[in-house]
């Protein structure tokens, strides 16, 4: 289990097991691969043709079982590889076979890496890293006649070998040039219950774990960022809002020509697409739009993105941009719609008047409702159930508290009364930033719901009339740490695409022009610094290449007397069991004396002889870890009892 | 000279190297492209480090040395590390064979090793030949370096046991194998007495006959002749090697057979038409060097080189034609009026069909016999 062939092996059987499910078949493969290399007492060689028969029977095993359990079955040819490693692992191979093993254990991992997208194949990749090497170096050895547990890439000091492997791995995962030449994958579609699960999460905290979720959603790249809109609720019965059954349909334009001036863009990474129930989240009027996980998006009459359908890829990702500057929108739809309502108590009335007392202007009333909740009202999740029969007033008059849903009904329902057209909108609003990206984590706890009004010559503009939740500063946990880190990941590894390539060598061809040019502005504080380096790196280099004859000839007398204090010490502790060496014996003569008497003693013994021999006369030379070895052998002649005769 | 370049590992993983960024192409995201980084900075790696492996490596091969095929050369080459840094997976090898392999040598350290290496083809083995190869440390790229030592294995044909060559125009010579009719005054070999005739020298007075009476009796030997023998020889005329060198080995032990029984030899080469002479019960030392150095040199068997050489070897000798094809050159040559009553015979590979001679015998060689 040791060898690193056999580990890269592990490695390839996990990442071919992802490609079925994420627990069960790496499970599986973890607890053959443990079975087949310990194997207690059963010791199977199958023959070339029972390998090639499992190979292609565990493919198709696995086509067939795939299609009937519904599991992703392009890579069934792997499965059926897998089998043949398993088989494999129960016997010695030849040089070759574990030549094509590793091949074999290479495809895996490639495997993994068409579709884990996310922080695991940071730990494959990590692990890739230290066993491929080790694994080379393993098969290279054996060409030498030494086993993995002699090879000399075990040192763990081979630091700078594998600072240049990873350095070279990052440059050519950034230079390589890149163009999608392939298809998406079969797509998985969401299902129509997703889309009350985001309401829920709004509408009433107390329902559905969502709610408090921190759990990310989906990670946002863009300056500016506005309230992200879903949904758009209009009609109210006094109790609840809901959305109409049917929204009219608005004509989505996208601009040709996109300015960074005049337009902002925003990247967005989905990570269930089946949480979105087929709604894109924007925060403005959308110029342009293009993702990968869904299909013929329209835009409806409030402005909401709506796709007729979506699916789920490894990595869900869409673009969008908006007008900085939104033109006002005519008023579309029944006016009646967004400003109808239950009918008002004079209590209510008679506050409203008081509310907004000396204020005419209808959008001056609007701002000072909303300043009015912020200022006056508490933002509370799990507040009391409002009344049944008359929520708002009870709310109004009496609790004074709530989440965000509250707020924006009894806003939206105040300026209906105004004949203010509104409407509740919910969707999310970002407020953590991801430290690694910049970008910003929506997550479920991030739902909110504000409200919309229409004011003419100006069109809809957003209210929040909740006042800020004063929960405290949010503590840092390991959970969003792995978040950002995922977060980063995606956006600088996973999408690493064309244009953001061109971006990095136009960065980099802008920095190199910089450095020349500061380069040219002191040219001779950079030459002086140069010349310095080089002579340090010269003399270092000379220092560092070839042991001079002398101090090599003392290197070789310093080992040749160490070997022969060795060999002296094991004589001495043989003398005091009874075992002298005769002058006229040599030393491979005392040797041989010496194996049948005391037999438990003869490895250390003709290991400490044999190297003496080779050091004295052969000129060979001592490792460290040879030294190491004597010593022991030494301590193991000298615990041994004395003999008794 | 250093050169680098990929083992057959190595470029089986440069084409899945490749493979995979296609597939990074196809690919949602192009993160397969780490696995392309991965094996290219191992690639990187390699040649570093096998390169910095062979750099201060000094090899010290034994001595120029004269081998037999077939013999195995136990001479211990000398491989030091002088650098700072460990040196593995070495291999030093030339054209015809793989010297010696090394796990790995640690810096500062200096070992000999014995090279299980066993010639079984004549030749000359150049020493600068020798080049010493690292694929430190994962196999991968293979980094050379051309060593251009001095000195060089020279693998000397082949000898078996046969019987002396025939030989004519014997002459008296001290040490000489063959007895002559008459008797000598000196010699090994003791053959009678006979009484002092003027000239003879004192020293050889057999005092004891002497003393019987009849005058002054003078010890005789056997006389010791000694014969001469030339070997005209054909570098390769049909261009193959392995005739060629069966040629040779019969070449080399009839002429080391005839150097031990005393008789003076002589050689000539039908392509640079030198005669060599071999002083008798020399050590061949010399000879089996100039064999092992001889090469292929096809179309060399024509009339006017064979009429070269039989005009250039001594005109007592019986000469003995080794020949690696039959060509009616050879009959021609024969013709000449000198040679008809030359001893000679003509050695042709076992299998190969000649007209009988005029003047002259056949014979056959095989791989590692004469069939006379």
């Amino acid at each position: 289990m040791k060898s690193a062939r056999h580990q890269l092996v592990l490695l390839g059987l996990i990442c071919q097991g992802l490609s079925w499910d994420d627990y069960w078949l790496p499970l599986l493969n973890i607890l053959l691969w443990i079975f087949c290399l310990r194997r207690p007492g059963l010791n199977l060689r199958l023959g070339p043709l029972a390998e090639s028969g499992l190979l292609i029977g565990g493919s198709f095993a696995s086509f067939g079982l795939g299609k009937l359990f519904q599991h992703n079955i392009h890579f069934f040819i792997g499965h059926g590889l897998a089998l043949l490693q398993l088989a494999r692992l129960m016997r010695p191979l030849a040089r070759s076979e574990k030549f094509f093993s590793v091949l074999i254990a290479f495809f895996h991992i490639g495997v993994a890496c068409t579709f884990v997208f996310d922080l695991r194949f940071m730990l494959i990749l990590a692990a890739a890293i230290v066993l491929i090497p080790k694994a080379f170096c393993e098969l290279a050895a054996e060409r030498f006649g030494e086993d993995h547990l002699h090879s000399p890439w075990r040192s763990p000091t081979h630091w700078a070998a594998y600072g240049v492997i990873i350095l070279t791995t990052i440059v050519i995962f950034l230079v390589f040039p890149r163009v999608f030449l392939g298809a998406q994958f079969a797509p998985r579609r969401s299902s129509a219950s997703d889309f009350e699960s985001m309401l829920d999460s709004v509408m009433d905290s107390t329902r559905g774990a969502l709610g408090q979720s921190s759990k990310v959603l989906m990670q946002i790249e863009g300056d500016n960022l506005g309230y992200l809109r879903c949904l758009s609720l209009i009609n109210f019965d006094g109790i609840q809002w809901s959305a109409p059954k049917r929204i009219p349909k608005k004509t989505l334009l996208f601009v040709s020509s996109l300015q960074p001036k005049q337009h902002l863009v925003r990247r967005v990474r989905v990570k269930n697409a089946a949480l979105l129930g087929q709604i894109l989240p924007i925060d403005g009027q959308v110029v342009n739009l293009s993702g990968n996980f869904f299909w013929r998006p329209y835009q409806n009459i409030h402005g909401g993105i709506i796709c007729e359908s979506m699916w789920n890829t490894a990595n869900n990702t869409y673009e969008y941009w908006i007008n900085r500057r939104p033109m006002p929108e005519p008023f579309r739809g029944q006016l009646l719609l967004y400003t109808n309502h239950p009918p008002a108590s004079a209590r209510l009335r008679a506050w409203l008047d008081q509310a907004l007392a000396g204020e005419n202007e209808p959008l001056k009333q609007a701002r000072k409702l909303e300043a009015y909740f912020r200022t006056n009202f508490v933002y509370e999740l799990g507040a009391p159930k409002l009344d049944r029969l008359n929520p708002t007033e009870d709310f109004l008059f009496n609790q004074k508290k709530g989440h965000c849903e509250r707020f924006a009904s009894t806003m939206t329902l105040l300026l209906r009364l105004l004949g203010i057209p509104s409407r509740v909108v919910i969707g999310y609003v970002p407020t953590s930033r991801n430290f690694f990206t910049g970008g910003y984590n929506i997550r479920f706890k991030d739902a909110h719901a504000w409200t919309e009004a229409y004011f003419p010559q100006i069109g809809w503009i957003q209210l929040d009339a909740t006042p800020r939740a004063t929960t405290g500063a949010e503590r840092w946990n390991i959970v969003d740490f792995v978040e950002n880190l995922d977060s980063a990941w995606s956006s600088f590894v996973v999408n690493f695409d064309a244009p953001m390539q061109n971006q990095l060598f136009t960065g980099a061809i802008q920095t190199s022009v910089n450095i020349a040019r500061y380069v040219r502005q002191h040219l001779y504080l950079v030459l002086s610094v140069l010349i310095l380096s080089g002579v340090v790196w010269i003399w270092r280099c000379r220092r560092k290449g070839e042991i001079p004859a002398d101090e090599s000839d003392a290197a070789r007398e310093k080992i040749r007397v160490l070997a022969g204090h060795y060999y002296g010490q094991m004589l001495q502790a043989l003398e005091h069991r009874g075992l002298r060496r005769q002058l006229p014996q040599t030393p491979l003569e005392f040797l041989q004396a010496n194996k049948v008497r005391v037999p438990w003693i003869a490895a250390e013994i003709e290991m400490i002889t044999r190297w003496f021999c080779a050091t004295r006369y052969g000129l060979r030379s001592l490792s460290k870890t040879q030294q190491t070895e004597i010593e022991q052998a030494l301590e193991r002649i000298k615990r041994q009892e004395p003999s008794g005769g | 000279m250093m050169s680098v370049h990929p083992t057959q590992s190595g470029k089986v993983f440069l084409g899945l190297s490749g493979l995979l960024y296609l597939a990074a192409l196809t690919s949602q995201s192009s993160i397969l492209l780490f696995m392309v980084g991965i094996v290219l900075g191992c690639f990187i790696v390699n040649a570093l480090a096998a390169w910095s492996s062979l750099k201060h490596l000094e090899l010290r091969p034994p001595k120029s040395v004269l081998l037999s095929e077939g013999q195995k050369w136990m001479s211990p080459w000398t491989i030091s590390n002088r650098g700072r840094k460990m040196a593995a997976f070495l291999v030093a090898e030339s054209p015809q064979a793989e010297i010696f392999r090394l796990p790995k040598l640690d810096a500062a350290q200096e070992i000999q090793v014995v090279p299980e290496l066993c010639f079984t083809q004549r030749g000359v083995y150049h020493y600068a030949q020798v080049k010493l190869s690292s694929f430190y440390p994962f196999g991968l790229i293979r980094a050379n370096r051309s060593l251009d030592l001095p000195g060089e294995v020279v693998v000397a044909p082949a000898i078996y046991e046969v019987e002396a060559p025939l030989a004519a125009g014997f002459d008296v010579m001290v040490g000489g194998k063959h007895k002559g009719k008459h008797g000598s005054t000196s010699g090994a070999d003791f053959s009678g007495v006979r009484p002092l005739q003027p000239g003879d020298p004192w020293k050889q007075i057999h005092w004891r006959s002497s003393a019987k009476g009849q005058g002054l009796m003078v010890k005789t030997f056997d006389e010791e002749l000694s014969g001469r023998v030339s070997f005209i020889l054909d570098c390769g005329h049909t261009g193959k090697i392995k005739t060629l060198d069966a040629c040779l080995r019969a070449t080399g032990s009839l002429m080391l057979a005839a150097l031990a029984v005393g008789h003076h030899v002589e050689w000539i080469d039908l392509i640079h038409l030198e005669i060599h002479l071999m002083p008798p019960l020399s050590d061949g030392e010399g000879l089996l060097d100039a064999l092992a150095r001889i090469e292929m040199a096809p179309g060399c068997l024509t009339k006017t080189h064979l009429d070269q050489a039989l005009a250039g070897v001594s005109h007592k000798s019986a000469i003995h034609l080794m020949l690696t094809g039959y060509d009616p050159s050879v009959q021609l040559a024969l013709e000449n009026p000198h040679l008809q009553r030359r001893l000679i015979r003509v050695y042709l590979p076992e299998g190969c069909a000649a007209p009988p001679l005029e003047s002259g015998s056949l014979a056959h060689y095989s791989e590692m016999d004469l069939l006379v």
